[in-house]
């Protein structure tokens, strides 16, 4: 395929990632409520059933959706090829996923074996299903781009995550004794590998992209997510062959120097971007980074000093760091750009063999969701995270405020959502494709 | 003697997506006889070429040192145009 022949025809119909939006602030409202109604004391310990539902309701529900979406969105435009069969993957995924992440939550906190094995069923027909297109598509790649590579390992640690997550599952039913040493080894390829991973591929293409940015350095993009996926391998490696610890602290202490490395360069690049003004997403990923570079700051102590290594707090603080302080700051400054930018431009960029009377042109793309819409979701999601860590640290009762506020983040990304899907629903069959909104130019 | 064909500029390196796409249709529903529009991208709008052949444009498309991009968009039928940006195919730096 030439560059030139990309167009909106290879992009998925929009329901394709829609869905997957859609749901995920559903689940950012369900891991709130779950924070709130366990309580300080249900909070206290990573092995708490709260804590393990909360923590899967983000990762599987809140990030996973929004990631699985927007890798169908984007395989056209960085990789080349439009994904294979998308609709029906899609369908056949979303379903699966939000059946597995509701069952696989209730069986944390209730404990049975029977939900437990439905869940594990259908989180495994869901993620397979996902990782057998996925890979399909990559299979016919010709040109091999970094982003195109980044994605590739992202997709196979995501393989490996899943795996070892499916393991673990099943040692929490009474069939197989609970392989609890792997749990760090499973967070860490999603947290340190497939979650980072994925963004540095995406990030390759829209932090210049959308953000104005120079690119990222050559090396960068080329070194850096070769090195951090052979850290995880060689950790997980090591530890599987039961070599000195040292060698497991080696590589991940490695993977967190790429980790660290990767969000410097981020920043540097947004501080010399070409367009100074306040940027939302900028912001959103200014949060994002500062959590990763602190999560790291707070790992290395970790490793340095027994006192804070074997601290409970140590562990739930590190989760808040990576999960909702990392990794949903980015993703939400994303979403903000890339909803409005899709709802855009299917509207405005006619598909072949549209036949719908023209009668209104496209609204302008700041009409869709307003600043003002993202920047509320902002503060109010960096609130929420300064209430919880705050909490997590000891302040009592700072964490049910924090989900609180958290809870109300997601319902305000879920309503300005699904208000941008409204508007592309109420205008797809009216609009006038060849026109567009000569007001209210975006600034 | 040929009526000179007449540039219209249009540099929309410093906006972020979709402003290029949407200032250069814009500019497109405008663009009169003997006229063709110039614009200078910070990269190449790959999005707009399936929108400009729908809509009865044609263009050519020339890179500098840098990587900046810049495309020769006429509509079709237009000779006078069309022979004017034809002139920056085999432009250097091309």
């Amino acid at each position: 395929m030439t560059a030139a022949s990309i167009s909106l025809a290879q992009s998925p119909p929009l329901s394709v990632p829609a869905r997957f939006f859609a749901t995920a602030p559903l689940f950012g409202v369900l891991a709130g409520m779950v924070m709130i109604a366990a309580g300080t004391g249900g909070l206290s310990d990573r092995w708490m059933p709260g804590v393990l539902a909360a923590t899967h309701l983000l990762t599987l529900g809140y990030m996973g959706m929004i990631m699985l979406g927007a890798l169908m969105q984007v395989f056209p435009v960085v990789i080349g090829h439009p994904f294979r069969r998308s609709t029906l993957v899609s369908i056949i995924v979303h379903a699966a996923l939000t059946l597995g992440i509701v069952l696989l939550s209730s069986a944390f906190l209730v404990p049975r074996d029977g939900i437990l094995m439905a869940a594990l069923l259908m989180l495994a027909a869901a993620l397979l299903t996902f990782l057998a297109a996925a890979s399909a598509t990559l299979w016919n790649v010709e040109a091999w781009g970094d982003t195109a590579g980044t994605i590739a390992l992202a997709l196979a640690a995501f393989a490996v995550m899943t795996g070892l997550g499916l393991w673990l599952g099943l040692g929490h039913t009474s069939y197989l004794a609970l392989p609890r040493s792997w749990t760090d080894i499973h967070a860490g390829w999603g947290l340190a590998g497939w979650v980072p991973l994925l963004l540095m591929g995406v990030a390759y293409q829209v932090v210049p992209m959308f953000q104005l940015t120079p690119n990222y350095p050559r090396v960068l993009r080329r070194v850096f997510p070769v090195v951090l996926f052979t850290m995880l391998l060689a950790g997980t490696l090591a530890h599987a062959l039961a070599l000195p610890e040292w060698t497991v602290r080696l590589s991940q202490a490695i993977a967190a120097l790429v980790l660290a490395g990767f969000a410097v360069a981020t920043l540097e690049l947004q501080r010399r971007r070409r367009r100074k003004r306040p940027d939302v997403t900028v912001a959103y990923w200014r949060v994002g980074l500062a959590c990763l570079i602190m999560a790291v700051l707070l790992w290395t102590a970790g490793q340095l000093l027994t006192k804070v290594g074997t601290d409970p707090r140590y562990v739930l603080m590190l989760g808040v760091l990576m999960i909702p302080g990392f990794s949903l700051s980015v993703i939400n400054g994303m979403l903000y750009k890339i909803v409005p930018f899709l709802v855009w431009l299917h509207l405005t960029m006619a598909p072949a063999g549209r036949t719908a009377p023209p009668k209104v042109p496209a609204p302008g793309v700041k009409q869709i969701i307003p600043d003002r819409r993202s920047r509320l979701q902002l503060r109010t999601h960096t609130l929420a995270l300064l209430l919880i860590s705050a909490g997590v640290l000891g302040v009592p009762g700072l964490v049910q405020a924090g989900a609180l506020v958290f809870t109300l983040a997601c319902i305000l990304l879920g309503r300005d959502i699904l208000s941008a899907l409204r508007l592309y629903r109420a205008t797809a069959g009216s609009v006038q494709p060849d026109a567009i909104v000569r007001t209210g130019t975006p600034d | 003697m040929p009526e000179p064909a007449r540039e219209r500029r249009i540099d929309v390196s410093d906006l972020e997506p979709p402003e290029p796409l949407q200032q250069v249709l814009l500019a497109l529903d405008d663009l009169g006889d003997a006229e063709y529009l110039h614009m200078i991208h910070r990269r190449e709008p790959l999005l707009l070429y399936p929108e400009l052949r729908r809509r009865g444009f044609s263009f050519v498309t020339t890179f500098d040192r840098d990587h900046e991009c810049e495309v020769f968009i006429w509509r079709d039928g237009d000779t006078v145009a069309e022979r004017a940006c034809r002139r920056y195919e085999t432009a250097p730096g091309q």
